[in-house]
C-alpha cells in the first residue's frame, strides 16, 4: 500500500472516531451541543476538545498526504502478513482458555503453540519452558504478590 | 458443603493504593488468617471513585468469599443520588471497623479563626469563601454541603479529585478551608499551618482535644466516615454472622491494635446487626439532606 | 554542618547487615518486577508494604525503597532489549534504546541508561537532603492554572518529539485524551463514552492498554519478521562496546539538564516520571547537536529519558516528607508504609524523627551505589536477551503480559483491553502513528481536565485566569511557540527517504545519508534491511 494512501486511510478512521464521539456525547451528557465549546466546565467539553484535536489532525494529515503524493515519489507501507493475524487469533483464544482451564494450563498450552507461529519447533526447549514458566508465573503472582488468577477446570 | 470458609476470602478495596482504605485493608488482611481459618487476600479494584469495585462485588457470588471494604459515599450517598449500576440495598452489612469524623480547618492566615467568624465571613461574602473539595459527593464535599445547608451560607468548593491534592491546595494558598480526617489534618494543625474549626462528631477527637465539636458550637453536623465490610445482599445470614464474629475477634488482636494505632486510626467496632441499623439510618438521613438541597 | 552530621548519624543507623541486606533484596526484587511487563513499581510496593508493617523501620523501609528504585530502573531493561517498555515512563527510553540495541549497541544503551539513572538519582537525592523544605515551599505554590499550562506543554512536547509527523503525533494525543474520558466522570457524575458497558464505567485501564500497545504489538511485529534466526542475526550482533569515557563526557550536560527537569517536576505534587522523561527528552532533542538521531538510536536520547525519569524518584519524596502529600501513587503507598512505622509524614516529621529519616536518605544513596555495581554486572548477561530465539522469547513474554495485565486491577476485562491495544498498536506502528503520545495523553488527560475545571471554578468561569499567573502565561507562550515550530516543521520538512533532489530538503537528506537512517524513523530502516535479508518485497 502507498504511504499517502495509508495516511488518508488513517485520516478517514480518525474522522470517523471523532464523529462517533460528537454523536455519542449528547446522549452521555444531556444538553450537549456545539455551544458546549464555550463552556469549559461542562463534562462534554473535554471529550469534544479531544475529538476536535483528532479531527483537525486527521484533516492536516490528509492535506499533507495529498501534498506529498503530488510532489514526491510515494513509498510503500507493508501489508499485514498472515503471522500477526495468527498471533492475534492466538491471543483471542488464550482469554477463554484461561477462564475454562485455568491460568497455568492455558499458559502452558500457549507456550506450546505460539512458537509454531514463529516457525520455531525445537521442543527440547519448548517443553521445559511450557512446564517451568507457567509455574514460575503462578509462584510469583499468586504466592508472592497475592494475585488470584482464574483457576478454571484444570488449574 | 464444608464449613465456611474453606477457601481464601477476597477483601476488595475499591480505592487506589495509598489511601486510608487500602492502608486499613493491608493491616486487616495481614492479621486476618487466624480469625477466619483461611487467608484473607487484599484485592485493589479502583476506578470511578469506588464504583467499579463496589459494582464488581455486587455481581460476585453471594457466598461470603468476596467482601467489599465500603464507606458512606459508595454505600449510602452516591447510589441514591447518582445513576450507578448498584443501589444501597444491594449490600448487606457485616461489620464496621472504625470511623473518622471530618475536621473543618482553615488556613492560619484566613480571615476567620473559628466557626462563628467563618459563618459570618461566608454570609457577608457569598460565594467568596473558597474551599478544597475531594470528589463530587465525597467525604469533604458532603460535610461542606451539610455546613452550607445548616448555616444557610454560600461557599465555593473546588473539586480536586482526592484528599491529597485537596490538602496540597489549601497549604499552597489556592483555597482557605478544607475538611478532612484527623489523621490527615492533625499534623498541619499541630504545626500551626492550619487552624482547626470544628469536628463532626459527638465528642472532640482524642488526638485533637482542642478542636471543639460543631454541635457544641451550635451547628449540628454529625458525619462519620466509617470503614466497614459489606457483602452482596443474597449472602446467607449464618455466613454473615460468622464473618462478623471473625472481625470482632480480629479487631482485638494485639498486633492489629498496635498497627492501627500507628496509622493514627482506632477501632469502633460494630457487629452486623448494629451496623445494619446504622447504615439504614444514615442512608435515610443522607437522602433527606439531598432532597432538601434540590 | 548540621545536615552532614545528621547524615553521618543516618549512615551509622543503617550500617547494619540487616538494613543493607533488606535494601539489596528489595533492589534485586524491584529490578525483576520492573523488568516484567505489567508489574509496576506501585504494585510491587503496595503488595509488599503490609509485610513490612511488622518489621523494624530500619529494615522494612529500606526494603521498600530498594524495590521502588529497582523497579523504576528495571523498566528500562525490556524497553531497551526487546522494545517492550513495561511502564509509560520507560517508553521514552525504548524509543532510542531499542533502536540502539537493534544496531548491535545494546550494551551501550543499557550502560548509558544505568549511568544516567544513577547520576540523576544521586543528584536528586542530594537535593532532597539539602533543599527539600525550600523546594517544597515553592512547589506547593503552583496553582491550578499553572498546572493546566504545564500539562498542555507536556502534551505538545510529546506530540512533537515522538514521531516524524506532528499531525500523527497530535492525532495520537487526541485519541489518548478521548480514551481517558471513557467512564464515570467524577465531577459531573455522567457516564461518558461508555456505550452502556459496566466494564467501561471505571474507564479504560491504562497499564493493560499500555502493555498491549507496546509489548503485544512488538510481539506481532516480531511474528511478522518470523523465523528461527536469532534476533541479533537479523539486526546485527551486539558488538559489546559499552559506554566509554569520551561518550560519557559528551552526555554530561544532557544528564544534568534532565536531572534538573526531573527534580523540579518530581517535587510538584501530582506530576511523575512519565511527564518528566518526555519533557527531558524533548528538551534534549532541541539542544542536541545531532537532533536527527533522536528516535533512531541516540545515546543522548536514552540518557535524557532515563535521567529525567529517575530524578523524579527522590524528588517525589519531597512533597511527601515535607507536607505528607504524596506526589504519585507510589509515594502514596510509601506514605502508608511510613505511617505504619509510626513515622507520620508532614511538617513535624523532621523534628520528630530526624535520625531515622537521615537513615533513609543514607539508604537512598547506598542503594544507588548498589544499583550501579549490580547493574554493570547484570548488563553483561542482559544484553544477551536478544540472542534468545524469538520463538521462545515472545511466547514467554506473551504469557507474562497476560499475567501482568490481570494483576493490575484483578479484572478479566483488562485482557480484552490489552489485546485490543495490541492490535491497535500494531496498526499504528505499521502506519507510523506514534504510540507514546496516546499512552501519555491518556495518563495526563484527567489531570489536565481537572485543572481546567478547577481554574475556571476559581475564576468563576473567566478564562483570564490562565494568563493572570505569570508562570501560567510564560508556559502558555512557550507552548504556543513549540506548537508553531512543530507545525511549521511538519509542513516544510516533510521527510523523504528518496535520493536528494535539488529542493529545500537537500541538506536534510544529506544528513540522513550520513547517519544511514532516515527521518522516517528506524522502522523504515528495519524494513529496508528485511527486504534485503528476505529477498522478498513486502506490500
Amino acid at each position: 500500500m502507498r504511504k499517502s494512501l495509508s495516511d488518508r486511510l488513517i485520516a478517514v478512521i480518525a474522522l470517523a472516531i471523532s464523529a462517533v464521539v460528537f454523536l455519542a456525547l449528547p446522549h452521555d451528557v444531556p444538553g450537549t451541543s456545539l455551544a458546549t465549546f464555550a463552556d469549559m466546565e461542562s463534562a462534554a467539553f473535554f471529550p469534544m476538545l479531544a475529538a476536535t484535536l483528532v479531527g483537525v489532525s486527521a484533516v492536516m494529515l490528509a492535506v499533507g498526504s495529498l501534498n506529498t503524493s503530488s510532489r514526491r515519489a510515494d513509498d510503500d507501507v507493508d501489508a499485514i502478513g498472515p503471522r500477526p493475524v495468527l498471533m492475534v487469533i492466538g491471543f483471542c483464544i488464550f482469554i477463554p482458555l484461561i477462564h475454562g482451564l485455568g491460568m497455568v494450563t492455558a499458559s502452558a498450552i500457549t507456550i506450546l503453540v505460539l512458537p509454531l507461529v514463529f516457525g520455531y519447533r525445537d521442543y527440547r526447549w519448548i517443553l521445559p519452558l511450557a512446564v517451568l514458566l507457567p509455574f514460575a508465573v503462578y509462584g510469583l503472582f499468586e504466592k508472592i504478590l497475592k494475585v488470584l488468577f482464574p483457576h478454571g477446570a484444570v488449574f | 458443603m464444608a464449613e465456611f470458609p474453606d477457601k481464601p476470602i477476597t477483601f476488595v478495596t475499591p480505592y487506589p493504593p495509598g489511601g486510608s482504605h487500602s492502608l486499613h485493608a493491608g493491616v486487616i488482611t495481614t492479621v486476618a488468617e487466624p480469625y477466619f481459618g483461611q487467608p484473607m487476600i487484599s484485592v485493589i479494584r479502583k476506578g470511578g471513585g469506588g464504583v467499579v469495585g463496589a459494582a464488581g462485588v455486587m455481581k460476585a457470588p453471594a457466598d461470603g468469599y468476596t467482601l467489599l471494604f465500603g464507606d458512606p459515599t459508595i454505600n449510602s450517598l452516591r447510589p441514591q443520588v447518582e445513576d450507578l449500576p448498584y443501589g444501597t440495598d444491594d449490600f448487606k452489612a457485616v461489620a464496621r471497623i472504625n470511623y473518622s469524623p471530618a475536621v473543618f480547618v482553615a488556613r492560619a492566615d484566613a480571615p476567620f479563626k473559628d466557626l462563628k467568624s467563618m459563618i459570618a465571613y461566608a454570609k457577608s461574602n457569598p460565594g467568596k469563601l473558597v474551599h478544597s473539595n475531594d470528589n463530587k459527593n465525597g467525604f469533604t464535599y458532603t460535610v461542606f454541603e451539610m455546613l452550607k445547608f445548616k448555616t444557610g451560607t454560600d461557599m465555593k468548593g473546588i473539586i480536586y479529585g482526592g484528599g491529597g491534592p485537596a490538602i496540597a491546595k489549601i497549604l499552597g494558598g489556592e483555597t482557605v478551608a478544607y475538611a478532612g480526617a484527623p489523621s490527615v489534618v492533625g499534623e498541619h494543625i499541630k504545626s500551626g499551618k492550619l487552624v482547626g474549626i470544628c469536628t463532626t462528631d459527638f465528642e472532640p477527637w482524642p488526638s485533637l482535644p482542642d478542636v471543639p465539636t460543631c454541635k457544641s458550637l451550635g451547628t449540628d453536623i454529625i458525619f462519620h466516615f466509617w470503614r466497614g465490610v459489606v457483602v452482596p445482599k443474597a449472602t446467607p445470614e449464618p455466613v454473615v454472622a460468622k464473618l462478623s464474629a471473625g472481625f470482632e475477634k480480629l479487631v482485638q488482636d494485639k498486633g492489629f491494635l498496635r498497627l492501627i494505632g500507628k496509622i493514627n486510626s482506632r477501632v469502633d467496632f460494630l457487629g452486623h446487626k448494629k451496623f445494619d441499623a446504622l447504615l439504614k439510618k444514615e442512608q435515610a438521613d443522607l437522602k433527606a439532606l439531598y432532597d432538601s438541597l434540590k | 554542618m548540621d545536615v552532614l552530621d545528621n547524615l553521618a548519624q543516618g549512615f551509622e543507623l543503617i550500617s547494619t547487615w540487616q538494613s543493607l541486606t533488606a535494601a539489596l533484596a528489595g533492589l534485586a526484587a524491584g529490578i525483576v518486577i520492573g523488568a516484567l511487563p505489567g508489574l509496576t513499581a506501585t504494585m510491587a510496593v503496595a503488595v509488599l508494604a503490609p509485610f513490612t508493617f511488622f518489621m523494624e523501620s530500619v529494615i522494612g523501609i529500606p526494603f521498600l525503597l530498594g524495590i521502588y528504585k529497582g523497579a523504576i530502573y528495571g523498566g528500562s531493561i525490556p524497553a531497551i532489549t526487546i522494545n517492550t517498555p513495561g511502564t509509560a515512563a520507560a517508553a521514552a527510553t525504548a524509543l532510542d534504546g531499542s533502536a540502539l540495541a537493534r544496531q548491535g549497541r545494546g550494551r551501550l544503551a543499557l550502560e548509558t541508561s544505568l549511568v544516567a539513572s544513577v547520576i540523576a538519582d544521586l543528584i536528586a537525592t542530594f537535593v532532597l537532603i539539602f533543599v527539600a523544605a525550600p523546594l517544597a515551599a515553592v512547589a506547593i505554590k503552583f496553582g491550578s492554572p499553572d498546572f493546566t499550562m504545564l500539562y498542555l506543554f507536556a502534551l505538545t512536547m510529546i506530540a512533537g518529539v515522538s514521531g516524524n509527523s506532528f499531525a500523527k503525533g497530535a492525532m495520537s494525543v487526541g485519541l489518548g485524551m478521548l480514551m481517558a474520558c471513557v467512564g464515570l466522570d467524577p465531577v459531573s457524575g455522567y457516564q461518558r463514552l461508555t456505550f452502556g458497558s459496566i466494564d467501561l464505567l471505571g474507564g479504560i485501564a491504562l497499564v493493560p492498554l499500555l502493555i498491549g500497545m507496546f509489548a503485544l504489538s512488538e510481539i506481532l511485529i516480531q511474528a511478522e519478521k518470523h523465523g528461527r534466526r536469532k534476533l541479533a542475526e537479523i539486526d546485527g550482533a551486539d558488538q559489546g562496546r559499552g559506554l566509554d569515557l569520551r561518550t560519557f563526557r559528551r552526555l554530561v550536560p544532557t544528564i544534568l539538564r534532565s536531572t534538573g527537569i526531573g527534580t523540579f517536576l518530581g517535587a510538584l505534587p501530582g506530576l511523575g516520571a512519565e511527564i518528566s522523561c518526555w519533557i527531558s527528552y524533548g528538551v534534549a532533542s532541541k539542544r542536541s547537536k545531532e537532533p536527527e538521531k533522536f528516535g533512531k538510536g541516540s545515546v543522548e536520547g536514552v540518557a535524557a529519558a532515563e535521567a529525567g525519569n529517575n530524578a523524579v524518584c527522590p524528588a517525589a519524596l519531597i512533597p511527601m516528607m515535607v507536607f505528607g502529600i504524596p506526589g504519585d501513587t507510589i509515594t502514596a503507598v510509601l506514605l502508608g508504609a511510613f505511617m505504619a512505622q509510626g513515622l507520620l509524614p508532614g511538617p513535624l516529621l523532621f523534628q520528630q524523627h530526624g535520625p531515622i529519616l537521615y537513615g533513609f536518605f543514607a539508604i537512598l544513596l547506598v542503594t544507588n551505589v548498589m544499583l550501579l555495581v549490580f547493574g554493570l554486572g547484570a548488563i553483561r548477561y542482559l544484553r544477551h536477551i536478544t540472542r534468545i530465539p524469538p520463538g521462545l522469547l515472545y511466547p514467554s513474554v506473551t504469557v507474562l503480559c497476560f499475567a501482568g495485565a490481570f494483576a493490575v486491577n484483578n479484572a478479566t476485562f483488562d485482557w480484552i483491553v490489552m489485546v485490543a491495544g495490541g492490535v491497535a498498536g500494531y496498526l499504528m506502528r505499521k502506519t507510523n502513528v506514534p504510540i507514546p503520545p496516546l499512552v501519555i495523553a491518556m495518563l495526563l488527560a484527567p489531570g489536565l481536565e481537572n485543572n481546567i475545571r478547577q481554574s475556571l471554578t476559581l475564576s468563576d468561569g473567566s478564562y483570564a485566569v490562565f494568563v493572570e499567573s505569570p508562570l501560567a502565561a510564560a508556559i502558555l507562550i512557550l507552548t504556543l511557540t513549540v506548537t508553531v515550530f512543530f507545525t511549521w516543521r511538519s509542513f516544510h520538512l516533510t521527510p523523504t527517504p528518496q535520493p536528494p533532489n535539488p529542493s529545500e530538503e537537500a541538506r536534510d537528506n544529506e544528513k540522513d545519508l550520513d547517519t544511514q537512517a532516515t527521518r522516517h524513523g528506524h522502522r523504515r530502516c528495519r524494513h529496508g534491511r528485511r527486504r534485503r535479508s528476505d529477498g522478498r518485497v513486502p506490500g
